[in-house]
């Protein structure tokens, strides 16, 4: 049994159908990633599978139960980063992320250095975000997953605005996470060099 | 409960960091009532007998301004999902919304209100009156206006439909808030008018958090 599974997920949006009965199985230390052109429905999958969409039909189950039954409690299972940065540009760095690890249940202020550190935030903490670049945004965004101790991680183009260093950066902490007995499921169109399993959307 | 004065305490801390937006719909109220007698060409009894009224006008205006995309930045930079995948009800996110920006436009409407109608010799009365209508009414033009947002939420076309559809809720607090607001305390006795807006006030509180929550909710269909 997979730790983590969709079943049968079909999704129309705007008239349009984007896939139909999609199935995947993903286990702990795997990396799921989908690919497909513009418009092919990665990030509704996405949102889809963080349960701030429904699908038309289908299953999403996790540990074995359905999130349907979880309801509320299926969030605390996982940390989404949308393909906006849903930070806000009048806030500092500081202030973004303490806002976060109040109303969160699922992050923890106990790895607040270790996302700094890691993301390379530490002379930006007080600065507003508003005056920062799209990659520091991103950044800033992206170092919620080292606060979240959830164990499966959902990003929607997360290298999105990073330079090189700081996409090579990403992807070992990704590594990391699938390392510690974590899953992610990534919309992406990078090559990606993890060992992955993917699935691929066609527009029609 | 927490969480619920943390989204508040946010929304006012980004509000007043973008002192520009927040600060617009207050002059605007302030330059409209201080260009009164310019319009009333200095006349003093026609001004004192539309200043309420005008008051209440220019209050309905500065709200629905200010309220017309208030959950659309959230919703734009992937804030509001956030806030949504981190269990807060919609519900309790309706309600701080509305809360914050009753204190971010109301509030200091309320406090100037007293000292702009000094300008214009009301009895000092009146000027009670006005204030706690205020305090009554405006919840409500919040709280409609809230429900609007959250319906127009997400929408390109229609917008202006649904806001002309919720636009007659807003009509009995502009009467009865007028009404109360010349209306004569006796004593103890509490107005007909003031009952009316108290009991607006009631079920608009108890019936708006599940309207907006229900209409943030088809967001997440």
């Amino acid at each position: 049994m997979s730790f983590f599974e969709i079943k049968n997920i079909s999704c129309i949006r705007g008239n349009k159908l984007l896939f139909k009965n999609l199935n995947f199985k993903i286990n702990n230390k795997e990396l799921l990633v989908i690919k497909g052109a513009n418009g092919s429905g990665k990030t509704t999958l996405l949102k889809i599978l963080s349960g701030l969409l429904k699908p038309i039909s289908g299953s999403i189950i996790i540990n074995k139960k359905n999130i349907n039954i979880l309801k509320d409690e299926y969030f605390k299972y996982f940390e989404y980063i949308g393909h906006e940065n849903a930070i806000k540009t009048a806030l500092t760095v500081r202030e973004n992320l303490n806002f976060y690890l109040k109303i969160k249940r699922n992050l923890t202020t106990k790895n607040f250095e270790k996302a700094i550190k890691i993301f390379n935030l530490k002379d930006l903490l007080d600065i507003k975000v508003e005056n920062l670049s799209s990659g520091e945004k991103r950044r800033v965004s992206l170092s919620r997953l080292i606060l979240s101790n959830s164990k499966i991680w959902f990003l929607d183009e997360p290298t999105n605005g990073l330079d090189k260093i700081n996409t090579v950066n990403f992807f070992k902490i990704l590594k990391q996470h699938l390392q510690l007995n974590g899953l992610a499921i990534v919309a992406s169109h990078d090559d990606i060099k993890i060992k992955n399993k993917n699935i691929n959307l066609s527009v029609n | 409960m927490l969480n619920f004065f943390n989204l508040i305490i946010t929304d006012i801390k980004i509000s007043l960091r973008k002192k520009n937006e927040s600060i617009i719909s207050i002059l605007f109220f302030i330059f409209s009532i201080l260009i009164l007698p310019l319009i009333f060409q200095g006349d003093k009894d026609i001004l004192k007998r539309f200043l309420i009224g005008i008051i209440w006008f220019l209050t309905l205006l500065t709200i629905i301004f200010s309220i017309e995309k208030l959950f659309e930045n959230d919703y734009e930079d992937g804030t509001l999902d956030q806030i949504y995948i981190s269990g807060i009800p919609l519900e309790t996110i309706f309600l701080s919304k509305s809360l914050s920006v009753w204190i971010i436009t109301c509030l200091p409407i309320i406090i100037l209100t007293p000292l702009l109608i000094l300008l214009f010799d009301l009895q000092a009365e009146k000027i009670i009156n006005i204030v706690i209508s205020l305090l009554i009414g405006t919840p409500i033009l919040c709280m409609i206006g809230a429900v609007t947002s959250a319906l127009v939420l997400g929408f390109n076309k229609g917008t202006s439909i649904i806001s002309l559809i919720t636009l007659p809720l807003y009509i009995p607090v502009l009467i009865f808030g007028i009404e109360a607001s010349n209306s004569e305390i006796i004593f103890n006795q509490i107005s007909q008018e003031f009952k009316i807006l108290i009991g607006y006030l009631l079920i608009v509180v108890a019936i708006s958090p599940w309207i907006g929550g229900l209409a943030l909710r088809l967001k997440y269909r």
